[in-house]
């Protein structure tokens, strides 16, 4: 089976609110600039997978907790 | 605006500004003017002191906000996209200079037709070259505004 193009979605802001951090604070955690936090949140910008595994570290999920990937078609 | 948004704006602008000195030293109501080796070479270097100046001022001036200054995977990717446009847009220019420069060579004996540059001058050639790598970095900064700005 193949996988066709597709997009990812994430649950970062949601998840960031609910541990009452800031964009500042995740993006020192996980080292990543405030700017980068708020493009993940936008999901203007798809993080890498190490990024999106400290992610998950960070708000102590399962990756698959705080991102989604749509197949399209 | 990020540090490093920041910067681009200036190198953009600085940029701009530089090539402008460029313009003004080598063309004259809109012609290459045909510089001597001396002058082309005297102007070659306050260019690169120029450059030296605009690229030192944006260091000094993040040095004094360490925070902002780190560069994250983002910041590293939007720099090879800019960097690999930078680079397409090199590719095409050296290409088109050496078009340019085969078909003048080739058609010698007409006059063309259009107001095409003689890039057979030292002067025009340097001028050329060095536009080629100020359009090339202007386009960069201008990939990296436009991917932090989206």
């Amino acid at each position: 089976m193949t996988v066709g193009r597709g997009r990812v979605s994430n649950n970062v802001r949601r998840l960031r609110e609910a541990a009452a951090m800031t964009q500042a604070e995740l993006g020192e955690r996980v080292g990543a600039t405030r700017q980068t936090i708020i493009a993940i949140e936008a999901e203007k910008y798809a993080p890498s997978l190490e990024l999106a595994f400290k992610l998950a570290r960070a708000f102590e999920r399962p990756v698959d907790d705080v991102f989604r990937f749509h197949a399209e078609g | 605006m990020s540090q490093h948004e920041t910067t681009a704006w200036w190198s953009l602008g600085s940029g701009i500004l530089i090539w402008l000195f460029l313009l003004m030293r080598f063309t004259e109501d809109g012609r290459i003017v045909d510089l001597s080796a001396g002058d082309a070479l005297a102007t070659y270097i306050q260019m690169i002191v120029l450059w030296i100046i605009a690229s030192v001022v944006p260091a000094t001036l993040a040095a004094k906000r360490p925070a902002g200054t780190a560069k994250d995977e983002r910041d590293r990717a939007i720099d090879a996209l800019g960097d690999r446009w930078e680079g397409y847009v090199v590719l095409i220019a050296i290409n088109v200079l050496i078009v340019h420069m085969l078909a003048r060579a080739w058609y010698a004996d007409r006059t063309p037709s259009l107001p095409i540059p003689d890039l057979g001058s030292t002067a025009a050639l340097v001028f050329a070259l060095l536009t080629t790598l100020f359009l090339a970095d202007a386009v960069k900064q201008v990939v990296v505004l436009w991917q932090y700005r989206r």
